[in-house]
């Protein structure tokens, strides 16, 4: 199922994707453009090398690099003239899906690629995909709960698995990240999950749900958006949190190995509030209050927004922004 | 196939449910039946917007009127040939789900029965027909919400469905497997942090302790690992010893996972 998931992917991007833009548009090397700039528009990024990204008020994706990447040197290719490079093979490839929505910058795994990009606002931003081997292990566990799902309804089922598959699971472009990832004056969602690297989002206005093997997180809000909960872990690293002075939260926090610092005089509890849950059920909610004694909880200005910080080994920290 | 079919078949056909043949028979008539491509493409746009339901869980009131309701059609249906308390309390064993997911799907379910057939309101005959279709669409719309969980392309909008999943209460086993895929299977890792959290309000249950003991052998992130260790230790799920025990002698895990679990272990000692 993956690979023939793999394959039409594949082919619905050859169709759709116009090379690679060679024009150079205000000293970037690569400009792009969204199919619907209206619309839902997501950037995903993959590969290993640092990126910057800087959010602006525009409309246009720009790409920017030190390293040759954006050379045409297939045109040196004696079979290959005539025609236009619209990829590569595990190299560097941009491939700007119009129909979806969605520009994929895939860098190698072999090699670090660093870029500096600025993106729209409200955009959604994809760093990579976790690295989770066993994702793909569990398809018999995946086929026998979409079976009950779906009792004997065979087609509906496999129109799911193909999705599930493309959205949940991982999808078809998952790549390991290798690098530093720091991300500026941006507005909208952004999802980042690195193995080795530090994670840095300053002056962001929206959401946020990041995680690391080896590094740290640092992340400075301006605004949040009402939304569901917020998710910040490390396995080896400090988390930094800095949220606006008036933000009405519920900040549940977690290490192993370090403390956690709070900048706020929030009132600190071992143990989620649940005096607004429905208190029927008592063993039940006994063993939430139980388990979520492992966080300690800080409930500031009245509380709301849940937001979890998890590390393994390192410190949290919980700033008052401006 | 004549209109009165489409009529029949246009749920199982926007689920997807219909044969080829059938298929085949439904876009012939389709295409030759302007009336009744209007039709679909009304109840079609109500399908989709089904997709976006913020899951909540119905008031008390909602379930008294649909109680109401329900015991209204039922005595209408039935006629006088039972008892109407045998016939509603029938009714409510075999349509009313224990359940609040799909209790709230019910509720839509009747709404929309109302919308398709209101319309055009036949005599009682037919009412045991439409019982059949009212129960096929509700088990099209709790599949409907919960797939809507697992369709979401952004990890932030699986994790806010999986925080709303808290409200809910007496759900059933497709839902506690839902869950469960997410924390054994979702790429990402925040993703599985809130399916723990979301599964925590459900750890009462035998199936879903069983499934969290399982789930920690497949685990390989040490984070995921600490609060399944967290959540076993609360529930102090007996049957998660030799799992722990095994944690502890890998070599290839974590420290901290391993001192962790040693203090789960002395807990339940």
């Amino acid at each position: 199922m993956k690979k023939h998931y793999f394959i039409k992917a594949l082919i619905i991007f050859m169709i759709l994707s116009p090379a690679i833009s060679s024009s150079k548009e205000n000293g970037y090397d690569s400009v792009l453009e969204f199919g619907d700039p209206k619309g839902e528009r997501i950037i995903q990024f993959t590969g290993n090398g640092d990126l910057n990204i800087i959010g602006y008020n525009g409309e246009k994706v720009l790409i920017y690099s030190n390293e040759n990447i954006f050379q045409d040197d297939y045109e040196d290719l004696e079979k290959a003239k005539g025609l236009k490079k619209i990829g590569g093979g595990g190299g560097f490839n941009i491939i700007n899906n119009k129909q979806d929505n969605i520009i994929i910058i895939s860098r190698p795994i072999d090699e670090d690629i660093d870029l500096d990009i600025k993106v729209p606002n409200n955009t959604f931003l994809k760093f990579g995909s976790d690295v989770n081997m066993d994702s793909w292990g569990n398809s018999k566990a995946m086929n026998q709960i979409l079976s009950s799902i779906y009792n004997e309804n065979e087609k509906a089922q496999d129109d799911f698995v193909a999705d599930i598959i493309g959205k949940t699971l991982g999808g078809s472009f998952y790549g390991i990240l290798d690098g530093d990832v720091s991300i500026k004056d941006f507005s909208g969602t952004i999802e980042v999950n690195t193995v080795d690297g530090d994670i840095r989002a300053e002056n962001i206005e929206g959401e946020i749900i990041a995680s690391t093997i080896d590094g740290d997180i640092n992340v400075i809000f301006k605004k949040l958006h009402k939304g569901g909960a917020l998710y910040f872990s490390a396995v080896d690293g400090d988390i930094d949190v800095s949220f606006p002075q008036d933000i009405q939260a519920d900040i549940m926090a977690k290490t192993m190995d370090g403390d956690v610092y709070s900048g706020f005089d929030g009132e600190v509890t071992m143990g989620k509030e649940m005096e607004n849950k429905i208190t029927a059920g008592g063993n039940k909610h006994n063993f939430n209050n139980l388990f979520h004694s492992n966080y300690i909880t800080t409930r500031i200005n009245g509380g709301g927004h849940e937001v979890y910080l998890n590390t393994v080994d390192g410190n949290i920290y919980i700033r008052k922004g401006n | 196939m004549n209109c009165k079919d489409i009529k029949e078949l246009i749920f199982e056909y926007l689920d997807g449910g219909l044969d080829s043949e059938n298929i085949r028979r439904f876009d012939d008539h389709l295409s030759s039946c302007e009336e009744c491509r209007v039709e679909l493409a009304g109840v079609k746009s109500l399908w989709m917007k089904l997709d976006d339901i913020e899951m909540e869980q119905p008031s008390e009131n909602l379930k008294k009127n649909f109680d109401n309701m329900v015991n209204a059609y039922t005595l209408g249906v039935s006629g006088t040939r039972t008892p109407w308390y045998e016939a509603f309390s029938n009714w409510l064993e075999a349509w009313w789900p224990k359940r609040s997911f799909t209790q709230f799907a019910a509720t839509i379910a009747v709404l929309i029965i109302g919308i398709v057939t209101g319309l055009s309101i036949n005599e009682s005959a037919e009412s045991k027909r439409e019982i059949g279709q009212m129960q096929r669409d509700m088990d099209n719309l709790q599949q409907v919400v919960m797939t809507s969980l697992l369709n979401e392309s952004s990890a932030v909008d699986r994790i806010s469905g999986l925080t709303k999943t808290n409200q809910l209460e007496n759900v059933d086993g497709q839902f506690y497997s839902t869950l469960l895929l997410l924390l054994n299977s979702d790429s990402n890792i925040n993703v599985r942090l809130a399916a723990v959290n979301a599964l925590a309000n459900f750890a009462d249950n035998g199936y879903v302790r069983h499934e969290l003991v399982k789930s920690l052998d497949l685990q390989s992130s040490p984070l995921i690992q600490i609060s399944l260790i967290d959540l076993l230790a609360s529930i102090k799920e007996p049957d998660s010893s030799s799992t722990l025990v095994r944690l502890i002698n890998d070599p290839g895990i974590n420290e901290h996972v391993k001192t962790r679990a040693k203090t789960a272990l002395k807990e339940f000692i």
